[in-house]
């Protein structure tokens, strides 16, 4: 009897040990896979979408605007890549330097087409969160393609469109696929046209989730800006509208700050501190007051990686454009990074150490002044670009002077010297660059960058570069041709 | 329940004996007070000197030195003649021969008892006996039922011999039922057993542990094999060797030079080690080379038959034996996990049928202070000479180094140049720097930052059995006092093994312990030889020295920040001591138990279940008066002005602590079922095993952060995060402050193993040995894609037992001799989290926008584990009767698989991933030798030799495309295709040229110093960091009760890059906040320094500013700075003494060993410059003491 309950115990524990078959299936807790919807939402709401905060986004433009300067000093320590940006050098990086302009976008575009090509099969969402979520995840690829195809693309001409090599267009999120191929711009500018009206047709006028998420007034906002890109000032023009129109109707909408309000005694600007008035949304990515889609980057001293704007300053034109009542001065100093004095007193943006470059409602008014004045809505025109800068300066001085109204090529010299004013160091003026280059109205302009070889004031002991049209198209980094070695790069 | 009836009661008998105890005990003290302590082995050895003494206090001496128990007729014994005895370690068969001679008496002895009784039978007894005779037949065989061959079987009385046949048989005709059968063979403890009639009996012999000759049972964690029929490559140190190394307390590093192919690595501990509370780790070690590239290399732990993420548990003095499985028939059981090596670890059981025994051994080891002198430094005086030589305040003016170290010689050489027109000003600068020169803080570093280092460690263990039950118990304390001041590590174990048997077909063993380790520390900074070398730390009144310039601020800005912020910004190193500390507590509880069920003839049912739990807490609190947190306090102060009140962000009282409390369950459970069988009328024997082996990790993890803490009253303040993380804005010092810590974190992990293995093993003829293995294994570490784990490992070898063939009958210098040859396939598995065949998101915690996730790691579809596949072909033999026995193993492994970061399609949203990315292969050859040189009464010489080779080389590799393949890369790379895993080139260095530029010679001939002009084919390939040979070589000599072991190891064949002076431009100042660096090498002093200086000297000049008309790493990466990294050690050398049986006598002590250890002795080393490649320069020293009652 013994001897069998000893067997009949094995052959339980036996047994037993046999079953469980979902022994295996467990994901571990903190390293979760996306199975439901809201796991997808939570993607989208991932920080990297809004702020790049240490390198990407508009660094190394901004380091080739025109409006800027380099201050000798600090540009023979600066990292090479910088110094490569600012010189308009044909190859900024070196085979061995990690282009973190693209490298930060394409990890988000992986994320972005795991979204739109999984979330229509999540689990406990209904089908309108699931196509929001889709819908916004579009958005967001139409955004980054649009930077790619401006970057890395000729600009925008409509009859080499077809043929102008872009930039590939990346639908899968697949770590092992290789093999990608240059679109052509005009390809390019379809998908993100075609991206962007499938989130305008499903995205609600603001996102609950706040103006760190797309919502129809942005999407609107960026398509309008596409557009405008592409010379078709009618379509952008319903489109401004329609995203100034949905942004009023928001509950939170994006408003502009008051800086007559703000720089007077209890504003939110003042006391001014040694670094500026950085209580000013610069200096605070989450600071989305006049954001009507919040989209940051690290736009600073050199953090380590990417670029740096330790040496840059503004070109005297460029300060010549400031009226002295307009409070946008305040933003500048004879002041490099870290309250070092610049004994040349040049003046260099200080107190912005994240440029946002989504969708501002500043910008979205100088945009449509821009549309109006080239459909000639001179009046409008006017109308936009003064609602911006009487919340800049003392509304006396913000009237658009006479001049400019003589006619569409002033008023619209206008706007773009608005735009400088409200967005020096910041990036926009490469984009605005390129897009003169090809506007019938200012082609053939010439362009200038000064390196100061003395730290003194009026310093003639200056080193000049010249920008050639070939550059306005940036070559594709090694970070993409060494693994994509099929590619034609950009001359 | 009447607990009157559980009486373990001593009878009154005892009580002189409780005399006795308290008198050992106070023994015990005496000795670990002043000495302290490592074990040594009891044989069963008999040593007397006596004259004229009665024959019962012989037998109690003999009893109670060899554990038997003695049976008599107490009249028969006190009638018996008083003898004189002259035994030295003599076995007891000779003691009881000796003692017994011309007394009217014989003995016999049987399970662990002898009997003794009068030598005449009586005339009727004689008449019975004749009657009672019978017929005997059977077989010998050893533990695992291989038949033993040649073994001697006689009768006790010594009538009649047999020795036993091929099959192991003997046969007897006609012997007395009262006789009883002696049977021995070599290697085997000779047993004695009652004859019986009719029947076959089996006769098992079990091997003999000895030192000198091959342990003869190894271990694989599955199964127990006999050493000598086992086809896979297995070796065993010294034991002794093991126990007495007490320089350290890490098993791995005792094994170092012990164990052919095993490479134990100098420096840090960790690999597979526990990464989340444990505070000790293992230390790294390598088997059989390199074959992984990204992956840990250290080999798999098990101890009894459990797999363990490290060691640290394990009291080194409850170590029974170890073994290290290298090939695949030997590790291929252990499937995924055991590419890199299985080390097999067996603790101490109690034996059946001993008295209790009770042992004490403790030692005490001093490790001193950290060797500050190495590497050589400036002096202070040429410190300050170089500073003044390399001063520039034109390319490093005085305003770009706001953020950069400001120390006193630059102060002063700043303050002179700044004043160039006050001659008054200049020369008492000078006068000071002139000071500055004078001083070497050394030996102030020395008092004031360390203590003298020891490690102290005591284990009492009790071991004992009756037939049904055994037990070995030990308690330990272990205390690891480290150079560091206020820092304490203590570790406390209980471990209790059991072995129950309530009948013959059950066996229930049952293994528990019980560790807890204590470690607490203060917040010292650790000032190393290589710091300014003038700066001292206290005056001579024994303040402590103000040392506000080690932060970075210029004083003007130190007095800004501090007046607008009230907070002190002075620092002084002796002062932050005590404003931190760290508490940490670990306790690990665990359990194994094992079953065995005979269930019917030859088969067996076999348990194993383990369960392992580990809650620790680590703390650690920082006070708000220790200067990062002034420094972090200061970056949320918000006050414009010295006038305006601070604003403070957080809190400026107490301090900020840390709670984390971390959880580890571990279970295992394994299953088998074992087959034994005789095939062929017993000429073959079969062995089947298989089982199923389950096991779970879990780790919990929570911290918890508490600000503003007070320790007393254990409050804390609350904050506003979500205000903190979108940041502060206008802190002091910092323009906007963001605080992203989060208060409380929780993380767990989940890890699932399921396998299934086989085992075959066929023995034909006992002479040919065939084995096979195979596992699968699958875990949950891949996602639920368990299709992509479907990779079985698998192994098969043979033996061929060359002795026992007719046509070596007659070769009689060899012993032994015996041929082996594997194959097979083993795994190295990722960790946790290394791949997945899914997106593995990972959360975001965000007070501003919500939590989100990311996709912390992106799916790899394409991935499986690493695979090596091994083949092994091994030489036994022993000759002149085994005084020599040696084992030769050659090998050659291929690594197929290897999984790295490899980087791929930028485009598709990645730059690296882990994938399986090349192939590489090993090979090597192994050696064992031990010899008993001599063997005498007085004196014994023996030596063991450990040898082995081993190369490797990468087959094919991911070749980083952004990466260029000129020489300016590859100087620096590792892991080059066609060469050594662990390769070094080198420039070809071509001296100096007339500006004290390095210059190189590229492959055509050409010397140049052109910056980035080299190209792959212009440098030369110096050889492997990983050293290709390696091993041991010990020695042991006994003269009488003193004992000498000097055990050497040796490294020979690689190659090391020296630390050159790599000091060619920039300040001569240290880094803000480093307390190592600030001084520069020696060399620096003869470094180029005019033209015609290069006829001198190949270290090149130092220039101010950056320049690309040269690259000095042409210098420090050129062929001469390659040096040798060849070495021979004395590890330990170790005189040990017993005290004499006169002695042990007087106190009623078994045996009393003490010793005294010496460790870390270079012997030859082939660098010229005084280079350790250990980097371990101070010898270490040890006392010990083993004490057995």
């Amino acid at each position: 009897m013994k001897f069998k309950s000893y067997i009949t115990l094995t052959l339980l524990i036996l047994l037993g040990a046999a079953c469980k078959k979902d022994f295996l299936n467990v994901v571990p807790k903190g390293k979760q896979v996306a199975v439901t919807t809201q796991d997808y939402n939570l993607l989208m709401n991932s920080s990297n979408f809004y702020v790049l905060n240490f390198a990407g986004g508009w660094q190394s433009i901004v380091l080739m605007g025109d409006e800027v300067a380099a201050e000798g000093s600090m540009f023979s320590n600066a990292q090479v890549v910088s110094q490569n940006a600012f010189k308009w050098e044909a190859d900024i990086f070196r085979s061995t330097d990690i282009d973190w302009t693209a490298r930060l976008w394409l990890e988000q575009l992986y994320t972005l087409n795991k979204v739109i090509n999984e979330v229509q099969s999540s689990t406990g969402g209904t089908d309108a969160q699931k196509a929001q979520i889709r819908a916004e995840a579009m958005a967001n690829r139409a955004f980054i393609n649009f930077q790619f195809v401006n970057l890395y693309g000729k600009p925008y001409v409509a009859a080499t469109a077809g043929t102008d090599p872009g930039f590939p267009i990346i639908t899968t999120a697949d770590i092992t696929e290789n093999n990608f191929i240059r679109n052509s711009v005009q390809a390019d500018y379809d998908a993100v046209i075609s991206d962007l009206n499938v989130a305008i047709a499903t995205l609600p006028a603001a996102h609950a989730g706040g103006k760190t998420r797309f919502s129809k007034a942005s999407a609107e906002g960026i398509l309008g800006k596409v557009y405008l890109f592409m010379g078709k000032n009618t379509e952008a023009l319903a489109l401004f509208n329609a995203a100034l129109n949905d942004n009023a109707s928001a509950a939170s909408p994006a408003v502009l700050y008051d800086y007559n309000t703000e720089f007077a005694d209890g504003g939110k600007f003042v006391p001014m501190q040694y670094n500026g008035p950085n209580n000013a949304p610069g200096n605070d990515y989450n600071d989305v007051t006049e954001s009507v889609l919040a989209r940051s980057f690290y736009n600073y001293a050199y953090s380590g990686n990417g670029f740096g704007n330790d040496f840059l300053v503004i070109t005297p034109q460029m300060k010549s454009l400031f009226g002295s009542s307009d409070f946008r001065l305040n933003f500048y100093a004879p002041q490099f990074p870290y309250q070092q004095e610049n004994p040349s007193g040049r003046l260099s943006k200080y107190s912005v150490m994240y440029s946002k470059f989504g969708v501002q409602l500043s910008e979205l008014y100088l945009l449509r002044a821009e549309a109006k004045a080239r459909l000639n809505d001179f009046s409008g025109a006017k109308a936009d670009v003064e609602m911006l800068r009487k919340h800049r300066m003392p509304v006396a001085d913000a009237t658009v002077p006479t001049a400019a109204m003589a006619g569409q090529k002033p008023l619209l010299q206008f706007i773009f010297d608005e735009r400088l004013r409200e967005f020096a160091a910041e990036g926009y003026r490469w984009m605005d660059m390129r897009r003169l280059s090809v506007d019938p109205l200012f082609a053939g302009t010439a362009y200038m960058h000064i390196l100061y070889n003395d730290d003194v004031p009026n310093t003639t002991n200056v080193t000049t570069f010249t920008l050639s049209p070939a550059r306005l198209t940036l070559k594709l980094s090694p970070f993409i041709m060494n693994s994509n070695k099929q590619f034609t790069n950009n001359p | 329940m009447n607990f009157n009836t559980l009486n373990y009661g001593m009878p009154k008998l005892w009580l002189p004996t409780k005399l006795v105890l308290i008198m050992k005990l106070v023994i015990i003290m005496m000795i670990a007070g002043f000495l302290q302590v490592s074990a040594s082995t009891y044989a069963q050895r008999v040593t007397i000197v006596e004259k004229h003494i009665s024959l019962k206090k012989v037998i109690d001496k003999i009893g109670a030195q060899t554990g038997y128990d003695f049976l008599f007729n107490a009249d028969l014994i006190k009638a018996a003649k008083p003898v004189s005895v002259n035994l030295y370690g003599a076995s007891m068969e000779v003691a009881l021969e000796t003692v017994l001679k011309n007394q009217n008496l014989e003995y016999t002895i049987s399970n662990n008892s002898v009997v003794i009784k009068a030598k005449e039978p009586s005339f009727l007894e004689k008449v019975a006996d004749v009657f009672s005779r019978m017929d005997v037949r059977g077989h010998v065989t050893d533990e695992i039922g291989r038949p033993l061959s040649g073994a001697y079987v006689r009768t006790i009385s010594g009538s009649v011999g047999y020795v036993t046949g091929q099959e192991g048989e003997f046969f007897f005709r006609r012997i007395s039922e009262k006789e009883l059968l002696v049977v021995s063979f070599i290697g085997f403890e000779t047993d004695t057993v009652k004859p019986r009639e009719n029947r076959d009996m089996i006769i098992v012999l079990k091997a003999k542990i000895n030192r000198i000759n091959e342990v003869a049972i190894v271990s694989t964690g599955y199964q127990q094999l006999a050493k000598n029929t086992a086809t896979g490559a297995y070796s065993q140190p010294d034991m002794e060797i093991f126990r007495n190394r007490t320089g350290t307390n890490d098993i791995m590093s005792r094994l170092d030079g012990l164990i052919p192919g095993l490479t134990v690595t100098p420096g840090g501990k960790g690999g597979r080690g526990n990464q989340y509370s444990s505070t000790v780790g293992t230390q790294q070690s390598v088997v059989r080379g390199k074959s992984s590239v990204q992956l840990p290399l250290d080999p798999l732990y098990v101890v009894n038959g459990v797999q363990v993420p490290d060691l640290a548990n394990i009291n080194p003095d409850d170590v029974q034996d170890i073994t290290v499985l290298k090939d695949a028939a030997a590790a291929a059981i252990w499937g995924a996990k055991a590419a890199n090596g299985v080390v097999v670890i067996v603790t101490k059981m109690g034996r059946q049928n001993r008295p209790v025994r009770i042992n004490y051994s403790g030692y005490v080891n001093f490790q001193g202070k950290p060797d500050l002198y190495h590497p050589d430094q400036l002096t202070s005086a040429q410190f300050i000479q170089a500073a003044r030589q390399t001063f520039n305040p034109s390319v490093y003016p005085y305003n770009q180094q706001s953020f950069n170290m400001i120390a006193p010689h630059d102060a002063l050489l700043y303050g002179i140049a700044s004043h160039p027109n006050d001659g008054a000003y200049i020369a008492r600068a000078n006068a000071s720097l002139d000071s500055l020169g004078r001083i070497d803080n050394r030996s102030q570093i020395n008092d004031l930052f360390y203590r003298n280092a020891y490690t102290t460690n005591h284990t009492v263990s009790a071991s004992g059995g009756s037939s049904m039950y055994n037990f070995y118990s030990s308690v330990s304390y272990a205390d690891t006092h480290t150079s560091d001041i206020g820092a304490s590590s203590k570790a406390y174990r209980i471990n209790l093994n059991q072995t129950i048997t309530p009948n013959k077909r059950l066996t229930i063993g049952l293994n528990t312990s019980l560790n807890n380790s204590v470690s607490s520390g203060l917040t010292p900074v650790s000032v190393s030889g290589t710091f300014l070398p003038y700066q001292l730390f206290k005056d001579p009144a024994g303040n402590n020295i103000p040392m506000d310039y080690m932060f970075g601020f210029s004083p003007e800005t130190r007095a800004n920040y501090q007046a607008r912020s009230r907070i002190n910004l002075g620092y002084s190193p002796l002062d932050e001591l005590n404003r931190g500390n760290n508490h940490n507590n670990l306790l690990t509880i665990n359990a194994t138990g094992t079953v065995n069920v005979k269930l019917i003839k030859g088969l067996s049912f076999d348990g194993t279940y383990s369960y392992q739990k580990s809650p620790g807490t680590n703390n650690s609190y920082r006070d708000v008066t220790g200067y990062a947190q002034r420094r972090e306090l200061l970056n949320f102060t918000v006050a414009a002005t010295p006038a305006s009140t601070p604003v403070y962000y957080l809190p400026t009282t107490g301090g900020t602590y840390i709670a984390n409390a971390s959880e580890q369950r571990n279970w295992t459970v394994r299953n088998q079922l074992i087959y034994n069988t005789n095939l062929r009328n017993n000429k073959d024997q079969l062995s089947l095993q298989a089982g199923q082996d389950v096991s779970e990790n879990y780790v919990n993890l929570n911290t918890n952060i508490l600000r503003g803490y007070n320790q007393d009253l254990q409050t804390y303040a609350v904050l506003n995060y979500a205000q903190l993380a979108s940041g502060v804005f206008g802190g002091i010092a910092s323009g906007r402050s963001q605080l992203t810590e989060k208060q409380s974190s929780v993380k767990n992990e989940l890890t699932r193993f399921k396998s299934y293995y086989a085992l075959l093993n066929y023995t034909l003829d006992g002479k040919y040995v065939f084995s096979s293995s195979y596992r699968q294994d699958k875990s949950n570490l891949f996602g639920s894609a368990q299709s992509a784990q479907k990779k079985p490992t698998y192994s098969v070898g043979g033996r061929w037992l060359v002795m026992k063939e007719e046509f070596m009958k007659n070769v009689n210098w060899l012993s032994d001799l015996g041929l082996r040859a594997t194959y097979g396939v083993t795994g190295n598995s990722p960790y946790i989290g290394a791949a997945t065949t899914f997106d593995i998101l990972t959360p975001e915690v965000n007070t501003v926008t919500g939590d989100a996730l990311n996709i912390g790691s992106m799916a790899n579809n394409k991935l499986s584990w690493e695979s090596t596949k091994t083949i092994n072909i091994g030489l036994d033999f022993g000759i002149l009767k085994s005084r020599l026995n040696a084992s030769i193993d050659f090998y050659k492994k291929n690594t197929t698989d290897l999984l790295g970061s490899a980087e791929l399609n930028s485009l598709a949203g990645t730059t690296t991933a882990t994938s399986n990315i090349g192939r590489l292969s090993n090979k090597g050859i192994e050696m064992s030798l031990r010899s008993t040189n001599i063997q005498s009464r007085d004196f014994g010489w023996s030596t063991s030799l450990v040898f082995s080779w081993n190369t490797n080389k990468l087959d094919s590799y991911y070749v980083n495309p952004s990466i260029p393949t000129d020489a300016d890369n590859r100087v620096t790379a590792s892991n080059v295709i066609g060469y050594n895993t662990s390769g070094l080139f080198a420039y070809r260095y071509a001296g100096l040229d007339n500006m004290g530029d390095p210059q190189i010679k590229l492959a055509d001939g050409t010397v140049t110093k052109e910056y980035g002009v080299g190209k792959v084919e212009d440098l030369v390939y110096m050889g492997t960091t990983q050293p290709p040979v390696n091993g041991g070589f010990s020695n042991i000599f006994r003269y009488k009760q003193l004992s000498l072991s000097v055990n050497m190891i040796y490294s020979l064949g690689g190659v090391m890059r020296r630390n050159a002076n790599n000091f060619f431009t920039g300040r001569l100042t240290g880094s803000a906040g480093s307390f190592s660096t600030g001084n520069i090498n020696a060399e620096f002093m003869n470094r180029w320094k005019n033209p015609g200086d290069e006829a001198f000297t190949d270290i090149p000049s130092y220039v101010a500013g950056y320049t690309d008309r040269r690259n000095t790493n042409y210098y420090t990466y050129g062929d001469i700075n390659v040096i040798s990294a060849s070495y021979v050690k004395v590890r330990d050398v170790t005189l040990s003494y017993s005290l004499p049986p006169m002695l042990l006598k007087a106190i009623r002590v078994q045996g009393i060993n003490v010793f005294v250890q010496g460790g870390n002795f270079m012997v030859w080393k082939a660098n010229k410059y005084d280079v350790d490649p250990e980097g371990m320069y101070t010898s270490t020293y040890s006392l010990g003491a083993n004490i057995s009652f």
